[in-house]
């Protein structure tokens, strides 16, 4: 039995390290030829640096702007994921728990939402805000974002929230609680896992997307996945500049998930002794 | 509603402002009340990207009434997929730069006419800019395409550029390289060179006349023209083939391309590469000290027939200046940058000096440059120039989307012997077959 | 009274989001709509022009051979990356002293959007491959995978799970740890075989893991654009265009939007119509508890 149980253990070990090598080794050739000059890199592509040059890295930074960059990034992220976690968890909680017809069909049309291409939006959605909105706004691209996440996120709290025993809210609603005090102080608190999960996805799509942004920032307020793009040409690629930068612009959301991680773990470990 | 009427005035307003201000000089170094942003869309391309945002960077300094700005495009659309979202977004750049999609913004931009640069210019190198009769752009520098080569790998091999005259030569040439252990030519499958460029050598042979040439595409659209019956066609295809047949490098279908023939032809390992002389800066920058020539690529047997001593030049992208969005104060301010860049002894510099020298390498194209052309390839142009042995660039006057249907489809598919020659021939009647006569001013 | 007291619930609850959500989302979609029936170039609507737009839509070889395309492209990836997905779940939950690092080298593709890990893809197969291919010589990567159409089309499959099974494995490992402890004990202390836990306990257990994940893949198959425009771009020869980059050729490149925008309509309706059978079907499977 337990030599059985070791020996799936080394299988495990073993499948999993082939599998993490296999997922990591395109940075690795990233950050080996983010070291290399572009001469180098199309000659081998493989080999390792004979003399390293941190050049690369000196002319992404300056050329992507980089701080600027980032703090345009983390503005519009932060605010976006924030502001989408609390919308989207009240709403899923108001269509799972009020039973009626009008919440059944505000989430099919949520739901059917989800497959709307973007391209299919692209031009009219432009052509009727270039009205109503002042561009180069930071403030506007988050209103979009709330507007094109909050159905995804929806469905997620929704899937969610339907696993709360409704005996809870019964039982707040006896103690007199508001119901806006029922769902902050005893609801909210038991989806962590779930709002892990919804701002790590929201927090993704965001800081990578770049459609939206190009059309709505000007060099000022633009993020940085933008700015990565100064290094790919109409005909040339600097390639080492650009594997440079892709790594600068990486780290920052590598450190976010990091960091939410931890929290994401004892959102799960929460979840379990529940 | 109101709101909406009222700025539409205000955009007619000074857009006739505008008019009487391009048609009067105006005066010198007035005080300008708020530092007005010019945006430009993209640069005028990334090989020499580092180099022209230099010069933005200067021309901000030297002033104190605007400032420009590159807001970077995205590289795998065309450029006007790049613009309509922002027209669309009513966040339209003020300068734009393209070649191809001029006719579809020609409505939506200034007419230069009657500007310092236009008077600069010789009418020829401002004709494809020119939309019934409204100069919508101006050019930004002349280019060349056709067979360039490594002049120091050609001289070892014993091989004369000027001696090969017609399509018999250069095969004998390919065959020296070879017997000395060279490559002969990377011959490139990137759709745009297969779908523009070397399409474009058999259009600008296709007849002796503008008029003849153009007369070719209206058959085309019509559906009237037999390419398998057409000689200079057939020509072009036995070239096709003999450059396939020397091609010393693996036929690439993907965006690494182009770095990979650049990266043979400053080897030192082939001899020709089917490019244009945007490449120079590319080349220099891959081998440093080795010079690079261009010579004709003859498709006929016989040197005596046209266009086999000729290479293609033309302009290979004009300068427009949104109408529609921007304030009068954004596009002064973008004639005043773009007039200091061709005018001023600092902008020339930055225009015509070499790339190791800070410059873009351009080779000027409007009077009074104080900087002469100081790269190879660069003075090997201007003497086909100044012998009048030039081709046009049929390929201005393709419609929207036919480079990319025919180069990213048929000609590939050719290259890697996916279709028969009589299928290529078809496959391109078929992309012209029905489209718009836009060469003939005809309206999408 | 009880009508007052929901009304006041909704204007608490879900009145801000979902007018947003209309602004942003339904009245473009409207537009859009309606700008199928009519001559619009991009910029302005002259005149109605009827069903043309669809018609004309349909009479195109290619929308059918890129429909054909893109159905091939999210059924294979659909499997894959939720097999994939689900065993990196698995592995992660195990307990393996590895599984945080793990976890996090699964999840990392996932942190980069778009074009740039298409070049990186691009390099891979372009370059990095051939050049192995060339030394140790092996047949099957001597050409770029990239140049083929067959081998273009597992490339995108490659690149699609490379990409998302972190993401999926997330959704599952949610689902995983949902499990109560005591069921799992319980099922040890009966003597169930790892894999009779994982077949007759865990998967029933966790079925709305599956729905969610299987939805997004599916709706992520359908939506591809990213990956297709950076790492094949269409090529080789545009028979690996997936619909959504067909769409937008036919919008921006070739400038006509009347049939862009029917298309788009079109591939919403059939992608709407596959989620709600899958949605349907999985829903079914989910235990009420």
């Amino acid at each position: 039995m337990s030599q059985q149980r070791r020996l799936g253990k080394k299988i495990t070990f073993i499948v999993g390290g082939i599998l993490a090598f296999a997922y990591v080794f395109p940075f690795f050739l990233v950050f080996v030829n983010a070291l290399k000059l572009k001469p180098d890199i199309l000659a081998n592509p493989l080999s390792i640096p004979t003399s390293i040059t941190w050049d690369n890295f000196n002319q992404a930074l300056t050329k992507m702007n980089f701080f600027r960059s980032l703090t345009n990034s983390i503005i519009i992220t932060v605010l976006s994921v924030s502001l989408l976690v609390v919308f989207s968890s009240m709403l899923a909680y108001y269509l799972s728990r009020t039973k009626t017809n009008l919440s059944k069909y505000i989430f099919l049309i949520l739901v059917a939402s989800m497959i709307v291409p973007f391209q299919a939006l692209m031009i009219p959605f432009m052509a009727r805000f270039a009205q109503f909105v002042s561009w180069n706004n930071r403030g506007a691209l988050i209103f979009f974002y709330i507007g094109f996440g909050v159905a995804l996120s929806t469905f997620l709290y929704h899937g969610f929230i339907s696993n709360i025993p409704t005996e809870i809210d019964e039982a707040a609603s006896i103690d007199g609680a508001s119901d806006m005090v029922a769902f902050w102080k005893i609801i909210f608190p038991m989806m962590r896992p779930i709002t892990a999960t919804v701002s790590i996805i929201n927090a993704l799509w965001i800081w990578n997307d770049f459609l939206l942004p190009r059309l709505v920032l000007t060099n000022e307020t633009q993020t940085l996945p933008l700015s990565t793009y100064l290094f790919y040409g109409q005909y040339s690629i600097e390639y080492g500049q650009a594997m440079a930068g892709l790594l600068l612009a990486v780290i920052p959301i590598i450190i976010f998930y990091l960091a939410l991680q931890r929290q994401f773990i004892a959102g799960i470990s929460a979840g379990a002794v529940k | 509603m109101n709101k909406t009427k009222k700025l539409g005035f205000l955009a007619l307003a000074s857009a006739v402002t505008m008019s009487m201000v391009v048609a009067v000089p105006a005066p010198a170094a007035t005080a300008c009340p708020k530092k007005a942003t010019v945006t430009m869309l993209g640069t005028i391309k990334i090989e020499i990207q580092d180099q022209f945002l230099a010069a933005v960077a200067d021309y901000n300094k030297s002033q104190k009434c605007y400032t420009v700005k590159s807001i970077p495009g995205d590289r795998k659309l065309t450029f006007l997929q790049n613009v309509t979202p922002m027209y669309a977004a009513k966040n339209a750049p003020t300068i734009m730069y393209t070649l191809q999609e001029i006719p579809d913004m020609a409505d939506k931009v200034i007419d230069w006419k009657g500007t310092k640069l236009v008077s600069l210019v010789s009418p020829g190198l401002l004709a494809a800019a020119n939309v019934g009769g409204k100069q919508v752009g101006v050019p930004s520098t002349a280019e060349a395409f056709g067979l360039l080569y490594n002049k120091k790998v050609l001289a070892d091999a014993g091989i004369d550029p000027a001696k090969i005259k017609t399509r018999g030569d250069l095969e004998n040439a390919f065959k020296t390289l070879q017997a000395k252990g060279k490559k002969a030519i990377h011959f490139s499958a990137i759709w745009w060179s297969l779908g523009a460029h070397f399409t474009n050598i058999y259009h600008a042979n296709s007849a002796k006349t503008h008029e003849g040439r153009l007369k070719v595409l209206d058959q085309l659209s019509d559906g009237s023209k037999d390419l398998s019956k057409d000689a200079v066609f057939q020509n072009w295809l036995a070239t096709f083939d003999l450059l396939k047949k020397y091609n010393g490098s693996t036929a690439n279908l993907t965006d690494t391309e182009y770095d990979a023939s650049i990266a043979s032809l400053s080897s030192g390992n082939y001899g020709f590469l089917f490019q244009g002389n945007w490449t120079e800066p590319n080349l220099m920058t891959a081998a440093p000290g080795t010079d690079f020539g261009i010579m004709p690529l003859p498709i006929s047997t016989d040197a005596a027939t046209y266009g086999n001593d000729s290479i293609p030049v033309g302009v290979p992208g004009y300068f427009m200046i949104d109408a529609k969005q921007s304030t009068k104060a954004e596009r002064d301010g973008a004639i005043d940058f773009l007039t200091w860049l061709y005018t001023s002894p600092k902008g020339q510099g930055f225009v015509a000096n070499p790339v190791t020298k800070g410059g873009m390498g351009f080779i000027p194209v409007y009077k009074g440059f104080k900087v002469e052309p100081a790269t190879s390839m660069a003075r090997d142009i201007s003497k086909f120039v100044v012998a009048g042995k030039t081709l046009e660039w049929i390929n201005t006057y393709y419609p929207a989307g036919l480079q990319e249907t025919v180069g990213k489809v048929s000609m590939q598919q050719y290259f890697t012997d996916k279709i028969t020659s009589a299928d290529l021939a078809k496959a391109i009647q078929d992309a012209w077959k029905g489209s718009v006569k836009t060469w003939r001013g005809v309206k999408k | 009274m009880l009508r007052a007291r929901a009304a006041k619930k909704f204007s608490k609850f879900a009145l801000v989001p979902l007018v947003i959500f209309t602004i942003v989302l339904v009245i473009p979609f409207v537009n859009g709509f309606y700008y199928t029936f009519t001559d619009w170039d991009g910029f302005e609507t002259t005149k109605f022009v009827g069903f043309d737009n669809y018609v004309k839509s349909f009479k195109d070889p290619t929308f059918w051979a890129t429909l054909r395309f893109t159905t091939l492209f999210v059924v294979v990836s659909l499997v894959i990356v939720n097999v994939v997905a689900f065993g990196l779940a698995l592995i992660v939950t195990s307990n393996l002293r590895s599984r945080n690092v793990l976890r996090t080298f699964f999840f990392v593709p996932n942190l980069i959007g778009g074009v740039v890990l298409g070049v990186i893809w691009q390099f891979v197969f372009n370059s990095a491959l051939v050049a192995l291919a060339n030394k140790y010589d092996w047949a099957l990567f001597k050409e770029s995978w990239l140049q083929d159409t067959h081998k273009a089309f597992w490339a995108l499959i490659i690149v699609t799970v490379w990409q998302s099974s972190g993401y999926m494995m997330i959704v599952y490992i949610t689902g995983l740890v949902s499990i109560e402890q005591e069921v799992l004990e319980a099922s040890q202390i009966d003597g169930a075989s790892p894999l009779r836990t994982l077949l007759t306990i865990k998967i029933p257990l966790m079925a709305q893991a599956f729905t969610i994940a299987l939805f997004l893949t599916l709706r992520g198959g359908f939506m591809a654009y990213d990956v297709n425009v950076a790492l094949t771009g269409g090529g080789p020869f545009r028979t690996t265009e997936l619909i959504s980059l067909h769409i937008f050729q036919d919008a921006f490149a070739n400038g006509n939007f009347g049939t862009g925008q029917s298309k788009a309509v079109v591939m919403f309706i059939i992608v709407a119509m596959a989620a709600l059978v899958q949605v349907t079907i999985s829903k079914r499977y989910e235990v009420q508890r």
